[in-house]
């Protein structure tokens, strides 16, 4: 059983290294930076102090919103989605900064 | 007729038969008379220990005592000088003390059948003359918007009580100025140690690191901003302008002057981000 998990995912990292465009490893790359910041917040909340529950909120719901975009951005520059999407990768580059943008202002905006 | 300050109203003639009136209305009889008077000292077995029917201006025979266990009951009629009953806007018992004038107002409430009734229960007793026993002056004070008011004194009581207990309850009340306030700072909230929040800071920059490195060991660079050098570095320099921007917010700026800003920096961010961009897929058009 154990073996076969072994080989399951030993296949799936292959398959990711050898297909995965370099443009979606980097994508991926920032999203488990996210989740692992997310983390470490949240660990400090759990076990440490709330203290200040706002900055908790401000830097947790950062991180969740920068994964969020990230996989939109992943979604919309997968050359397998071309043709679900019209918009160029570029495009999804821009939409992708100005939710950064707007999202900046409402996180300094909380972080008291 | 004009009046000469404020004491000239009242040297006028008029004024002072205005005055003469009021003080009559005030003092006298008035348009309200209270009859039936019935002022009752009761065992607490029911039976009556004083009983006295008045009607005004007649005052109680001798000088009943009340306590705890043998309260006070007064009840009368009110009605005007057409013999009609009347319906008071205030209708006071008062007992003023006749050795240190504290005057306490128990109020009458009106029964069924019409008439008033005060009941000095045991519990108001203790309320009420906790400070001390000693003679007290019983007066009606009954009111009406309609038909004026009238003070009606029925006489003197005793009420009993401890006088060392009086004595105490003197020496607990002192009228003078109040201890020295000192404003006291609220506590800070406890906080943790340095140390955990500096282990933790260190391990939420770890990720970032770990980023950077994988990003280079990826091959992530900046050789294709090259091909499109001046917009791709405006677009970026005005998108960290933004970030900037929220830094400065976070710091101390404040909001409208953040929105001011940010609308400033807004047209050109697009502008400039629309030409890097769209210039950047003529590239790769091109390449392809």
């Amino acid at each position: 059983m154990s073996a076969s998990t072994t080989d399951v995912v030993c296949k799936l990292a292959r398959g990711y290294t050898e297909k995965t465009p370099r443009r979606l490893k980097v994508i991926d790359t920032y999203m488990v930076f996210c989740v692992l910041v997310g983390i470490v917040q949240f660990a400090y909340c759990a076990l440490v102090s709330t203290f200040p529950y706002n900055a908790f909120l401000a830097g947790f719901g950062s991180a969740v919103a920068c994964f969020v975009f990230a996989a939109n951005l992943r979604i919309k520059t997968n050359p397998k989605n071309t043709s679900q999407f019209s918009g160029s990768s570029e495009g999804a580059f821009a939409e992708f900064v100005l939710c950064h943008i707007i999202l900046h202002f409402i996180v300094a905006n909380f972080l008291g | 007729m004009k009046p000469d300050g404020l004491l000239g109203v009242w040297t006028h003639r008029g004024g002072l038969c205005l005055f003469a009136l009021l003080l009559f209305i005030s003092t006298a009889w008035g348009e309200l008379v209270a009859k039936n008077v019935n002022v009752k000292v009761m065992e607490r077995t029911g039976d009556k220990l004083f009983g006295q029917q008045l009607s005004g201006p007649g005052t109680l025979e001798g000088v009943p005592k009340i306590s705890a266990t043998t309260p006070l009951s007064i009840s009368f009629d009110v009605v005007t000088d057409a013999n009609e009953a009347a319906v008071l806007d205030q209708a006071f018992v008062s007992l003023r003390s006749l050795a240190t004038g504290d005057e306490i107002a128990l109020v009458a409430k009106q029964t069924k059948s019409g008439s008033y009734r005060m009941d000095l229960s045991r519990k108001n007793f203790r309320t009420h003359f906790s400070h001390g026993p000693g003679t007290y002056n019983v007066a009606l004070v009954l009111g009406s918007f309609a038909n004026g008011g009238v003070f009606y004194e029925l006489g003197d009581i005793s009420v009993a009580g401890s006088a060392k207990a009086s004595n105490k309850q003197r020496e607990d009340a002192t009228y003078g100025p109040r201890p020295e306030t000192h404003h006291r700072f609220a506590e800070a909230q406890k906080t943790p140690s340095a140390v955990v929040s500096l282990a933790f800071t260190a391990m939420a920059v770890v990720p970032l690191v770990a980023l950077f490195g994988v990003w280079i060991r990826l091959g992530v660079n900046a050789s294709n901003l090259k091909k499109e050098a001046a917009g791709s570095t405006a677009f970026m320099g005005l998108v960290s302008a933004y970030m900037a921007l929220a830094v400065a917010y976070w710091v101390g700026v404040k909001l409208f002057p953040t929105l001011a800003y940010a609308l400033a920096l807004a047209l050109p961010t697009y502008l400039v981000g629309q030409f890097a961009l769209s210039r950047r897929i003529q590239h790769n058009i091109g390449g392809h």
